[in-house]
């Protein structure tokens, strides 16, 4: 973690961080002046806003109810191949209810997840392709997921911790982002849960690009370590198609790094971006993209392409084309599977199949251990088969009434939300 | 408001909000390690896994950890009596504040917070400061001139605390050292992370009676007295001595907070309460018990498998049976795998939750056990637990692992017959017929003991009826043997229909002998029936299939 120095400023204690000189930052607070912090009032009454309270009700208890008493316990009963899978598909529905703010700013959108390490250069990259002006020096401490997303009239927006929309003008951004830290030390992404920033120049209309907190800091304490970790992850899993950066100084994807994609569970193909390209020749960039791809080839992980990309110039400098590509082929992508209805619709598929799967080699189990039951001339010999061919009946037994069990509460499920989309148009 | 004291709120607001990280002390060192191995290790191997209730598992152990997190970050209840206020706030908060915060930092009115919790606790040293838990779990400490601004602009301004802090905890001189206090806001966050784990933290809980309500009272887990004042009707009364009888939950009634307060102040009694080693272990067992059922259930084949294999009767089969074996080992070796890497993340968590408890001088053994919750009931499933996982799963020391268990218990809880019962059936020794008379009378509603009760009900010369009621009373999904032992107990009343429907349950679980007694007792079976119990390996059902075939 850099070091952070206070120094005087004005009669104010200012932070600066140990890459900055008492210049810099005389030219960075000086060059425009912020009502937040000019007018500590209005800073307080900011803080204010992002923490009120509503005493709603949690609209996600019902579900919760049904998926932890009903359908998990069924579940642990089925043993099915997936059945990891869809536990997570199940929590991660869950919490998408609990963040019905976020879902309605979303709507229709599909979700890019950027992640990387801190220094991998998340938001210079965002920043290259969204033409959006975040922030590119955010401190873990002050870092918010963020989500750009395509509209008309530029504006920025808040989802709090209490899942409060509300409105942040320029100053009120930066001082959010930025400018507040570095004059209270006082950092907001445990009050603000999300950013969507509004902005015409972003081209993609159907994506929202998510950009989350780096998760990683060499010498950060273990516990710092794993809350961001943590943080960066839960953001992640929610995005429906993810683009990985990697800072090319580094050389190579680095096993944390590997370690981290394969715990999100992404169900599509991943592009993976050498950021800092212009740092490199493109022979060692060509190396390190032929590498990544062998590693990651090794490691069966679903790849849609790896690319070296310079964010200041916005030009791909090896894998033209590549990243454009895979921006188009997400905005016309027509899978919907980002809405709730249909991600539970296709569990139910999931479930389906994986049960119509167990069925047929039970049965057919249950055929080829008949055939020799007929045919023995010595039933006490081949007394194990019997028993077999017994306890593969009440296999399918128990498959088929917990079978049943577990559609109808996948029904109930559905038909809650609906009810919640009817109650929400 | 002036600026200058705007700019007071925004520094104690900043130093609140501080996310950067502090130096940890041992025990928290110790327990990032600890929920690092279960986040990182146990959860993912559990949740790869077929055990049965994983997900109650995760559950129990996640909350577990929060459990624990509370009292390290407010060190301070550790082995005190937690005494719950709740606080419908107006009427109440002055009183709270002259009796229990130290003059210089009552105000005249928003001394304590309206929407997040406050430890009040005893004053060990001067230096001793209030501490807030900010959002990034980190203790932050304030000045008392900091902490009465803050709280003063919170209550003027109408600033919701909640969004910067889990809770405060402030050190008081009129505060004994056996005790602490914890002040619950009529308007507290109940999603505040730690909030459960608050009320779980809760010995005493003193409520004004109209406040009181046991939809609320029920999610304080480990409440061992009620305090309630004010004027009650006969008919809330009644409701509440019967809720409070049956939670175990001793109840008393005073006219005045002040009353309570005086009474509380003259009692010195601590509670030990962070003591979680058997706790832990206790729901680590659930799944070694799972896996010991499992184990005997593939192991019971393989006796049949082994055999079949001395007559090679022909190629076809004996390939079929050849490959059985095969996977019967397969399955048997994987179980053992999983058995022995979850083995070995447990002992590693119970070695370090041991050092944590180190750090504050707390040996969890027979003299130093938790009395805030229930330990009589956890232990007794405890023991209960690895009497029957070590007849599967021995270990090295086993047998002294369960003396060593049992004398605990007995030290502590007494009920020597009952634990000789247990031991002595796992040893194999002869058991006494006055301790199996006192095993047999015991009132408790765990249901490994009644299952136990069920294993030994021959030595406990249990009727059928005797049976079938210690089932009725599971409160868990039955297993095949208690369906069974229901359909004979309705077959000895002639409830043929109920019966043949437990036998046949019992069969489809692999209860082989319920099919033989559905064929032995002369039921009236149908023709689809008497195919499913041939399907099922009934001998005798197969012969008249196969008699009837014969027959034309």
């Amino acid at each position: 973690m850099q070091k952070i120095f206070y120094v005087n400023w004005r009669d104010k204690s200012v932070a600066l961080f140990e890459d900055e000189s008492i210049d810099d930052l005389e030219m960075e607070l000086s060059q425009d002046t912020n009502k937040y912090l000019d007018n500590p009032e209005s800073g307080l009454e900011l803080i204010k806003r992002t923490l009120f309270r509503n005493s709603e009700k949690n609209v996600c208890t019902k579900f919760d109810t049904i998926i932890s008493e009903k359908i998990f316990p069924v579940l642990s009963e089925l043993e099915l191949e997936n059945e990891l899978e869809i536990y997570q598909t199940l929590i991660k529905i869950s919490k998408q209810i609990k963040e019905q703010q976020k879902i309605n700013l979303l709507e229709g959108k599909k979700i890019l997840g950027v992640g990387g390490q801190f220094s991998a250069g998340k938001s210079c990259f965002i920043n290259s392709i969204t033409n959006a002006k975040l922030p590119v020096d955010q401190r873990p401490t002050t870092s918010i997921a963020t989500y750009i997303i395509y509209a008309e009239t530029p504006k920025n927006l808040a989802i709090t911790l209490y899942n409060n929309v509300i409105g942040l003008d320029d100053y009120a951004m930066d001082a959010i982002t930025h400018k507040f830290y570095k004059q209270y030390q006082l950092g907001f992404s445990k009050l603000i849960k999300n950013l969507v920033v509004h902005t015409p120049d972003f081209q993609y209309p159907n994506i929202a690009i998510l950009d989350t907190p780096g998760y990683s800091k060499a010498d950060m304490p273990k516990k710092e370590e794993n809350q961001d970790k943590g943080m960066a992850r839960e953001q992640l899993k929610a995005a429906d198609y993810l683009i990985w950066l990697a800072d090319s100084e580094n050389g190579l994807l680095v096993e944390p790094d590997l370690e981290f994609i394969s715990s999100l569970n992404v169900n599509s193909e991943i592009l993976i971006v050498f950021t800092k390209a212009s740092l490199k020749t493109e022979e060692d960039l060509e190396k390190i993209i032929q590498n990544t791809k062998n590693t990651l080839e090794n490691r069966n992980m679903k790849i849609y392409g790896v690319i070296a990309y310079d964010s200041p110039s916005k030009e791909t400098v090896i894998g033209k084309g590549i990243l454009e590509q895979f921006l188009d082929m997400i905005n016309n992508s027509m899978d919907d599977s980002s809405d709730i209805t249909e991600q539970i619709r296709n569990i139910n598929i999931l479930l389906e199949n994986q049960l119509e799967l167990q069925r047929s080699q039970l049965q057919d189990k249950i055929k080829s251990l008949e055939e020799i039951l007929i045919q023995t001339s010595n039933i006490e010999h081949i007394s194990a088969i019997v028993k077999e061919y017994s306890k593969c009946q009440s296999t399918m037994h128990l498959l088929n009434e917990n079978g049943k069990k577990l559609m109808n509460n996948m029904m109930e499920l559905q038909s809650i939300t609906q009810e919640m989309k009817g109650v929400q148009q | 408001m002036k600026t200058d004291k705007i700019n007071d709120v925004l520094i104690v607001l900043s130093k609140i909000m501080d996310e950067k990280c502090k130096e940890e002390s041992i025990a928290e060192q110790l327990f990032d390690e600890f929920e690092y191995i279960v986040n990182e290790k146990l959860i993912p191997l559990i949740g790869k896994s077929f055990c049965k209730n994983k997900y109650q598992f995760i559950e129990s152990i996640s909350n577990l950890c929060k459990d624990i997190s509370l009292y390290l970050y407010f060190p301070s209840i550790i082995n005190t009596a937690v005494i719950g206020i709740y606080n419908p706030q107006k009427f109440t908060d002055k009183l709270l504040c002259h009796r229990l915060i130290e003059d210089s930092l009552v105000l005249d009115e928003a001394s304590l917070s309206a929407s997040v919790f406050t430890m009040i606790h005893a004053r060990l040293n001067q230096d001793q400061q209030i501490q807030c838990l900010n959002l990034s779990e980190k203790n932050v400490a304030l000045t008392n001139g900091g902490y009465r601004e803050l709280l003063n602009y919170a209550k003027t301004e109408k600033l919701d605390l909640a969004g910067v802090s889990f809770g405060f905890s402030i050190p008081s001189e009129k505060v004994n050292t056996k005790q602490s206090y914890v002040v619950i806001p009529e308007n507290i966050d109940v999603q505040n992370k730690y909030y459960v784990s608050m009320i779980h933290a809760v010995d005493i809980l003193i409520v004004q009676t109209k406040e009181c309500n046991i939809d609320a009272i029920k999610n304080y887990k480990y409440l061992s007295k009620l305090f309630l004042y004010g004027k009650i009707s006969k008919k809330s009364k009644k409701k509440i001595d019967k809720y409070c009888k049956r939670a175990e939950i001793d109840i008393n009634y005073f006219n005045s907070l002040s009353e309570i307060l005086d009474e509380l102040s003259a009692n010195q009694e601590s509670i030990t309460n962070f003591c979680y080693k058997y706790d832990l272990e206790n729901i680590f067992y659930d799944i070694l018990l799972d896996l010991s059922v499992r184990k005997t259930a593939l192991e019971k084949p393989l006796i049949d498998i082994n055999d079949n294999l001395l007559f090679r009767e022909d190629e076809e089969s004996y390939k079929i049976v050849k490959n059985l074996q095969k996977e019967y080992c397969e399955k048997i070796d994987n179980l053992m795998n999983f058995y022995t890497e979850y083995r070995n993340i447990c002992e590693k968590l119970i070695q370090l939750i041991e050092q944590i408890q180190e750090c504050f001088d707390i040996k969890e053994d027979g003299t130093y056990i938790n009395k805030h919750i229930p330990m009589d009931k956890i232990l007794f499933d405890f023991i209960l637990k690895s009497s029957e996982i070590y007849k599967v799963f021995p270990e090295l020391d086993s047998k002294g692992k369960l003396r060593n268990d049992c004398k605990i218990y007995k030290q502590d809880f007494g009920k020597d017959a009952i634990i000789n019962v247990i031991l002595n059936d796992f040893m194999g020794d002869e058991q006494s017929i006055s301790d199996l008379e006192k095993f047999e009378k015991l009132q408790s509603d765990s249901i490994f003991y009644k299952r136990k009760k069920l294993k030994l009900w021959d030595k406990l010369l249990l009727e059928s009826a005797d049976c079938a009621e210690i089932i009725y009373s599971i409160n868990d999904s039955l297993t095949g043997v208690e369906k069974r032992i229901l359909g004979e107990h309705y077959l000895k009343f002639d409830v043929t229909s109920t019966a043949k429907g437990y036998l046949l349950d019992a069969l489809r679980m692999g209860e082989e002998d319920a099919g033989n007694i559905i064929m032995d007792s002369l039921m009236d079976i149908t023709e689809q029936e008497r195919r499913l119990l041939a399907d099922y390996g009934v001998k005798e059902a197969a012969f008249q299939i196969a008699e009837g075939l014969y027959n034309g």
